[in-house]
């Protein structure tokens, strides 16, 4: 038997199939999903993409002398200060830095100056505030093992308005890692986005 | 024009009817003889033996649908064309890649076989590529009738191209058996 006469027998294929395939053959030709199509692409971009942005706040942290790990752990919810981080003229403990720990959450509400609870589905700090500065007021973190240790710088538009002594309540998302001046590690929160005072 | 009327128009050996399969069939026809032919000016000559044919097979002949017998000539043509071809001349087409594909269903070393035993062989290839499914049976029809390219028989139904080179390597081999338990095999 020859190829050729394989070709041949095709001439004799049931009409049904070949109508069947002009019918294929004739229909708007199917698409495949633009996702599936180009699943592979946008792996890939998305891919890129990620690597792009991790290289350029890895860059980035890098001229805050600091690593982009410790902020990705600043912003998942959980700080590990270093262990000279208690070691500074604002922090007022001495205590040893007792290992890593979280960053301490409180669970209760938020209040704003008028003692109302604060609505909101977001984690938060409170801060007591220890130096009222031009554009900015330094605190402490009030709760868990970080308060004696951790210095918080707090910035804000309105920040006379706040005194010695006051406890900011800020959401916990917000913090960013501010610098470090080799002896502590300042974290920089915007309270005129989200903070509230709760006066002492 | 309706197709039943241009037949009428043959019967009646009303030339009219020629022109008018050009108008409705001669891109479709085209397309058959270019996929295996690969060269325009081949192509639109089995088109044009194939209004011949038409007119000097029709009657007796009373095609039920047109369209599949001018392309069953047409089809039959070129690949006589291409046969005719001294291999200098061969080109790579999608005529000779489908053979060449083809070849794997054969068993054993080849003889002649007439007319006859093709029609049996065609219908014994009907009947396994009617236990396959419809886009399978499309596919392979496609590639191996119309020897459309792959990358085309692949999008108009709905496969990749990836998967429609594994399908038809798959229904070769399955083929092969098929055809081996109806006995064609030398």
């Amino acid at each position: 038997m020859k190829r050729e006469d394989l070709q041949d027998a095709l001439d004799f294929l049931d009409e049904s199939l070949l109508l069947e395939t002009e019918s294929y053959r004739n229909a708007p030709k199917k698409q495949r999903s633009f996702l599936l199509k180009h699943i592979s692409t946008v792996a890939a971009a998305v891919f890129v993409l990620a690597i792009g942005v991790f290289a350029v706040r890895y860059y980035q942290s890098l001229e805050n002398g600091k690593s982009v790990f410790d902020n990705s752990l600043v912003e998942m919810g959980t700080l590990v200060p270093s262990p000279d981080s208690h070691k500074g003229d604002n922090c007022k403990d001495d205590e040893q830095f007792a290992g890593d720990v979280s960053l301490p959450v409180n669970e209760t509400p938020c209040e704003d100056s008028e003692g109302n609870r604060v609505n909101n589905e977001l984690k938060r700090i409170e801060i007591k505030i220890e130096e009222v500065e031009e554009d900015c007021v330094w605190g402490i973190i009030q709760s868990g093992d970080l308060r004696r240790r951790t210095c918080v710088k707090v910035r804000s538009k309105g920040v006379r308005e706040y005194s010695t002594g006051d406890t900011v309540c800020v959401y916990f998302d917000t913090a960013k890692e501010d610098y470090d001046d080799g002896h502590e590690k300042y974290y920089y929160i915007d309270v005129s986005e989200i903070g509230y005072i709760s006066a002492e | 024009m309706d197709d039943s009327a241009i037949v009428e128009m043959l019967f009646m050996r009303d030339e009219t009817a020629v022109s008018a399969c050009r108008t409705k069939y001669e891109r479709y026809l085209m397309k058959i003889a270019y996929n295996i032919l690969a060269d325009m000016s081949d192509s639109e000559e089995a088109v044009n033996d194939t209004y011949f044919a038409a007119w000097e097979s029709i009657p007796p002949n009373r095609p039920t649908v047109l369209s599949l017998y001018l392309g069953k000539l047409t089809r039959r043509i070129a690949i006589d064309i291409f046969r005719k071809r001294t291999s200098a001349k061969r080109r790579k087409s999608e005529c000779a890649l489908s053979l060449e594909e083809l070849e794997e269903c054969l068993v054993g070393d080849d003889t002649t076989e007439n007319r006859a035993e093709s029609k049996l062989l065609g219908e014994a290839i009907s009947r396994f590529l009617m236990t396959q499914s419809s886009e399978k049976r499309a596919l392979f029809v496609g590639r191996y009738y119309y020897m459309d390219s792959l990358k085309n028989a692949a999008a108009y139904t709905g496969m990749s191209e990836g998967k429609a080179k594994t399908v038809l390597f798959r229904l070769r081999a399955e083929l092969r058996i098929y055809l081996e338990k109806e006995g064609f095999y030398i």
